[in-house]
């Protein structure tokens, strides 16, 4: 399998789990990326939160966190044998795209909401680099669960 | 969203002469060809759109513009970064290669290009379908180019999984540069627009 078969890309308010070798890969502003990371079997997940709160009905449950944090945590364990127990997570985006006169932060929301479901789910935070005002380039590797992220203009780090 | 084939036909008559319009503008600005012609206007899958430009890891700089009155819309413009240093040299009359670097020249030429697309585009719509479409002050970003283009249907995303996206290919003579232009129409006020002219299918 060669880098190019490797790589998955995750769309905004999508949700994709893969296992080892694969890397997922997605770019994120106001949205958060939420990956989770199975190391004993080598099995991971990334969900692009694009809002904190699902308020309609039809809808697309993983565009938000409320609705689609929960849904990740049981399509790992319950659909792709992921062992509940080893899983960590690791959160990358919410960065201010907008101007927003001090009401509605969508990054900031979005992380907060992110947090508190991980937290009432008992899922450790193990890395995370959220808020700014550039866009984040993220790859998963389902292998090792290193993050690879770069914000824009800035030098690559590995979390 | 529902659209029948046949009011996506009509947008999309609207839209080539709206954005040749535009084309022709632009080109008497750069005194240079600048060909925009119409590639694609659908009805697109939400996750499925910025999942392909997330593919784009590219760095880019862009004008996006919104657009007021009865008819919502949103226009981007983006190209790579060294794209809009040609795109500034055309503007400033010089010999492409003179530009070197992003600075506040590329920034208004950006804004320059934003500006002279929105307000042709939005006078042809005003004039030959008594549209009410009034051009805001465009906004430049400097970005990866899915952040920058997720930033343009967020809104739309936030109401529903579809999206009506108008696809274009940018062209201007004797350069390479790579461009994209998008046009996200609000669906429901283009709807009422088609209405008032008559289209009723």
């Amino acid at each position: 399998m060669d880098n190019t078969e490797r790589m998955i890309t995750v769309g905004v308010g999508d949700l994709k789990i893969t296992q080892a070798p694969h890397v997922l890969k997605t770019l994120l502003g106001s949205c958060i990326g939420v990956v989770l990371h199975d190391p004993i079997n080598k099995i991971g997940g990334l969900l692009h939160v694009m809002l904190p709160r699902k308020s309609g009905n039809d809808l697309k449950i993983t565009k938000y966190a409320n609705t689609g944090l929960p849904y990740f945590i049981y399509q790992m364990v319950t659909h792709t044998g992921a062992s509940r127990g080893s899983l960590y997570a690791k959160i990358f985006g919410g960065a201010k795209m907008f101007e927003t006169n001090g009401l509605f932060n969508i990054g900031e929301s979005n992380e907060l909401e992110v947090r508190q479901i991980l937290k009432k789910e008992g899922i450790r935070i193990a890395a995370s680099r959220t808020g700014g005002v550039k866009g984040y380039n993220i790859l998963f590797d389902t292998e090792t669960g290193d993050v690879t992220c770069r914000v824009f203009g800035e030098s690559v780090i590995v979390y | 969203m529902n659209i029948t084939q046949d009011r996506l036909k009509i947008l999309e008559i609207m839209s080539s002469l709206s954005i040749d319009r535009a084309s022709r503008a632009l080109s008497k600005s750069l005194r240079t060809g600048a060909r925009i012609s119409l590639s694609k206007i659908s009805i697109a899958d939400f996750g499925e759109t910025t999942e392909k430009m997330n593919e784009d890891q590219r760095e880019m700089i862009s004008v996006m513009v919104n657009f007021k009155g009865n008819e919502g819309c949103k226009l981007l413009f983006m190209l790579p970064l060294e794209g809009s240093l040609i795109l500034t040299d055309l503007f400033l009359r010089q010999r492409i290669g003179t530009s070197k670097e992003c600075d506040v020249f590329t920034e208004s030429a950006i804004q320059e290009l934003g500006n002279i697309l929105a307000s042709h585009i939005s006078n042809a719509l005003v004039s030959d379908f008594n549209a009410q479409l009034i051009p805001q002050p465009p906004q430049v970003h400097n970005d990866y180019a899915g952040v920058i283009f997720t930033n343009l249907v967020l809104e739309q995303g936030m109401i529903d999984d579809k999206l009506l996206l108008i696809e274009t290919i940018f062209e201007i003579s004797g350069t390479e540069l790579e461009c994209y232009l998008f046009l996200v129409p609000e669906m429901n006020s283009f709807v009422k627009l088609l209405d008032s002219i008559g289209v009723k299918t």
